[in-house]
């Protein structure tokens, strides 16, 4: 009875199942798209908008999730873009009992108005699963944020404001708001158009800020966030501003005219939002800054010196030995430390071996790094070769002065040094020696990363790898019999085999000294029979009486006749000398012993 | 319910240690590299420093000091310091034995030093340099990795019999015993606290630290002698049977006095 109460209530499970699968497969054939094709829409998030302030073209194709989006519009005045992936979202639901499947695609393309006017964004086409579909055209009117103009500030400026390819400069991009609005501020983003993408020009390491400047990080672009120096409180326009600063350097890859799109500057107030609410903005402002194009000038071909290696701007060289008192052949390390604003980081080093002044040393290379925007260090290796070198001659640079228009040789100082010629050598009197053997140089590779050698810490441990050995070699000796007999019952019949001619000649030597010739010819039997016995892996009683020519050839023995005949005679005549009255005829020891080495190697 | 609040109490509580730790904590790699960039830029003074106090830093490994004495070395080669020099080597390839650059460097040390070679080129020179070569490590590893083969040799003759097997054996422990040996003798002759007679001009060594007091012994410059103690300006060393006070200045302890 239990049993089919047990078995019953699984069945009426099923039943249930099978009917709700019969019913969603029922509804399935009902599930369809909505009637119609595909349904295209673009609408601005806003129809009028503050100059600088963010503005998003809505683009939602419904009816298919297969969209792509056509070639943005270009209207001048205005941003549009870069699109971003666009958002595809699927929904099913019941629809007077019938299932209806939701497709839709959607774009939030940015729109940012450089401008003040109205502005008409034309149609653009958005192909839909093939097919092309245009959007409808949409108005967009900006106007000026007065209050953001007077309540915010923004300036863009190029230091200098002229230069020449090849040279550095700085873009200072100067901003804030009304002091009085500082306690309600707590939102920033710059809109920079150009950030990370200056054409024409190369980012210089370095930031340019100044030291003891309080860092404070502010929104870019919607999406990252960049440091930029607060400037504190200043009178700006007769009111007091909390300022800011962002400065970056670039060098001018080459000439013509530098251009920035407009930059704004959003700025206000946002909610703190929570765990379920996102900010949101309260109130915002806009500002927005032009800035005037940066004239790239060419380098004058004209007067340009041979040895010019690409030093542009405001340079000074300072020179310093590491020593000054040498042997011949010694290394001296001369620092050069370059300063000003010129571009420190790109211009190539001068060739001592090729200057004038410099015969007098060998040059082994130059190292060389960049300290800070406006410090580079040069290390030349120098080795003097000739005695009567009494200074390590100036080190000329040519720089083009973007002041003067003109290029103008920057130079280190001589450094006066001592030479002492090499005693001994025979070479003092020589114009040019061979340098003196140095030192290697120091191991500058990082701590952890390995460098030369080898090396390691922990001291041997004696007594625990000593007393294993030394168990393991007593465990062997007293373990290994035991051991081997249990694994292989036979070895010690192998053993015994193995030493059988070795037993024999040890036998057959005891022998010699036991008496008469009878005697000694019973003992060589008996050495012989076990021998024999040892051999064959039997008892040495088999081979009393045995006749080796009956025996041959049993158990398996590939006894040839010969020496089993030999064999035979060997032992008859070892009886016979023994127990017979032919003792002079006995078999020496050496006819024994020739006789086992014989069938040692033979079948025995 | 309370134990999943304390499992994420005590991790922030682990996390805000070492993060503590961590601002505390000296970055030798740092100090290294700053001290190669003042020794490029010629501020030997910097970079002296700066070697020193990674000398003194508990957590750099043998391989890591052996590097930072090397550099020291060169510092003091550079400033014609060569007895300081040669002491620095010396450190160096004790505790790197195969440094190449730094036997190098000793010779020309000693060298300008006035001092013999230390490697003289003789059969007895080259079987002492080839005793020293392993390191201690390297001497561990290879006991424990001939005391493995052993065991394998023993098992195969108790298996299988034979010569071979039982040669292989005695073989091995032979080995065994003579790297012991050598661990032994090493250690035995090891100096707690190592150092070297750096003053061009010897050591006088005294029996109490008292410049009046006679000297009783001549360090020569380049000796190696052993701290026992140090009181001032004052040193105590032993050198072989010898046992006396000499000025601190006059000796160089070769790795450190946070080196045991």
């Amino acid at each position: 009875m239990n049993m089919h109460l047990q078995r019953a209530i699984p069945l009426t499970r099923l039943r249930i199942l099978a009917a709700l699968l019969a019913v969603v497969l029922a509804q399935l054939p009902l599930a369809a798209a909505p009637q119609g094709g595909p349904r295209v829409s673009a609408r601005l998030s806003t129809g009028i908008a503050k100059l600088g302030a963010p503005v998003e073209l809505v683009v939602t194709v419904e009816g298919t999730v297969d969209a792509q989006l056509g070639s943005l519009p270009a209207v001048p005045g205005l941003r549009i873009g870069p699109a971003p992936g666009a958002s595809t979202s699927q929904t099913m639901q019941s629809r007077n009992g019938r299932m209806v499947v939701e497709r839709r695609v959607t774009w939030r393309i940015p729109v940012r108005a450089e401008a003040i006017g109205d502005f008409e964004i034309p149609a653009f086409e958005v192909v839909v699963e093939g097919r092309r579909y245009p959007t409808s055209a949409l108005d967009l009117r900006v106007r000026e944020d007065l209050v953001g103009a007077e309540l915010g500030i923004m300036q863009v400026e190029f230091q200098p404001t002229r230069i020449v390819a090849g040279q550095p400069f700085d873009l200072i991009l100067t901003f804030g708001w009304d002091a009085n609005l500082a306690g309600k501020i707590n939102h920033a983003d710059l809109s920079l158009p150009w950030w990370g993408k200056l054409l024409g020009t190369v980012e210089v390491s370095g930031t340019g800020r100044q030291l003891g400047s309080r860092p404070v990080t502010v929104n870019l672009n919607g999406r990252y966030q960049v440091e930029v120096e607060a400037l504190g409180v200043q009178e700006v326009r007769g009111k007091p501003f909390e300022m800011f600063r962002l400065q970056k350097s670039y060098l001018a890859t080459h000439a013509g005219t530098l251009e920035l799109p407009t930059s704004h500057l959003e700025f206000g107030r946002m909610s703190q939002g929570g765990f379920f609410e996102n900010p949101r903005p309260i109130e915002m402002y806009y500002v927005a800054a032009a800035s005037s194009p940066l004239e790239v000038g060419t380098l004058p071909e004209a007067s340009r010196p041979f040895e010019y290696t690409g030093a542009v701007g405001s340079i000074e060289a300072i020179a310093v030995a590491d020593r000054r008192d040498v042997d011949l052949g010694d290394s001296i390390k001369l620092k050069v430390e370059w300063r000003g604003d010129g571009n420190l980081e790109f211009f190539d080093l001068p060739d001592l071996a090729r200057l004038e002044g410099f015969e007098g040393f060998r040059s082994y290379g130059a190292t060389d790094q960049l300290k800070e925007r406006f410090a580079r260090v040069s290390i030349f290796d120098l080795a003097p070769i000739d005695a009567d070198v009494t200074e390590i001659p100036a080190i000329p640079l040519w720089v083009f002065d973007p002041e003067t228009r003109a290029y103008e040789l920057v130079e280190t100082r001589p450094i006066p040094i001592r030479v002492r010629a090499l005693t001994g050598s025979g070479l003092e009197d020589e114009g040019e020696v061979v340098p003196r053997e140095d030192i290697r140089d120091i191991d500058a590779t990082a701590l952890g990363s390995g460098g030369t050698g080898g090396g390691g810490s922990g001291p041997v441990p004696m007594v625990p790898i000593g007393g294993s050995a030394l168990g393991l070699m007593l465990a062997w000796g007293f373990v290994r019999k035991p051991l081997r007999r249990g694994l292989d019952p036979t070895a010690p019949l192998e053993r015994r085999r193995r030493r059988a001619l070795a037993a024999l000649r040890k036998d057959l030597r005891q022998a010699e000294s036991v008496g008469d010739a009878a005697a000694v010819a019973e003992a060589r039997h008996a050495a012989l029979c076990r021998f024999l016995g040892a051999r064959t892996r039997e008892d040495e009683s088999a081979w009393v009486g045995r006749d080796p020519m009956d025996w041959r050839g049993r158990d398996g023995t590939h006894l040839e006749p010969a020496p089993a005949r030999e064999l035979a005679d060997c032992l008859g005549g070892l009886e016979r000398a023994a127990f017979g009255p032919e003792a002079s005829a006995a078999p020496t020891r050496d006819d024994v012993l020739a006789l086992a080495k014989s069938l040692t190697q033979g079948a025995l | 319910m309370l134990r999943p609040l304390l499992l994420v109490l005590a991790f922030f509580a682990l996390v805000c240690d070492g993060l503590a730790s961590d601002g505390l904590e000296r970055d030798p790699s740092a100090d290294h590299a700053a001290a190669v960039e003042a020794y490029r830029a010629g501020d030997h003074a910097t970079a002296r420093t700066l070697w020193e106090g990674l000398l003194a830093e508990p957590s750099l490994s043998d391989a890591e000091r052996a590097r930072v004495s090397y550099d020291l070395g060169n510092l003091a080669f550079r400033g014609e310091r060569f007895l300081e020099a040669v002491a620095r080597y010396h450190a160096t390839i004790e505790l790197s034995p195969r440094h190449a650059d730094a036997w190098h460097n000793l010779e020309l040390a000693r060298s300008r030093a006035g001092l013999e070679a230390a490697d003289r080129g003789d059969l007895a020179a080259t079987i002492e340099r080839l005793l020293a070569a392993p390191t201690e490590t390297e001497l561990a590893r290879a006991s424990w990795l001939l005391l493995a083969l052993l065991l394998l040799a023993i098992a195969w003759e108790i298996r299988r019999g034979g010569l071979l097997p039982k040669l292989a054996a005695w073989g091995l422990f032979g080995l065994l015993v003579a790297g012991l040996g050598l661990a032994f003798v090493r250690d035995s002759n090891a100096l707690e606290r190592p150092a070297m007679v750096v003053a061009s001009g010897g050591a006088p060594l005294r029996a109490e630290p008292d410049r009046g007091l006679e000297v009783t012994e001549s360090l020569a410059p380049g000796e190696r002698v052993e701290v026992l103690d140090q009181l001032g300006i004052w040193t105590r060393v032993r050198s072989g049977d010898a046992t006396g006070w000499l000025e601190a200045d006059r000796v160089l302890e070769l790795f450190g006095p946070t080196q045991g």
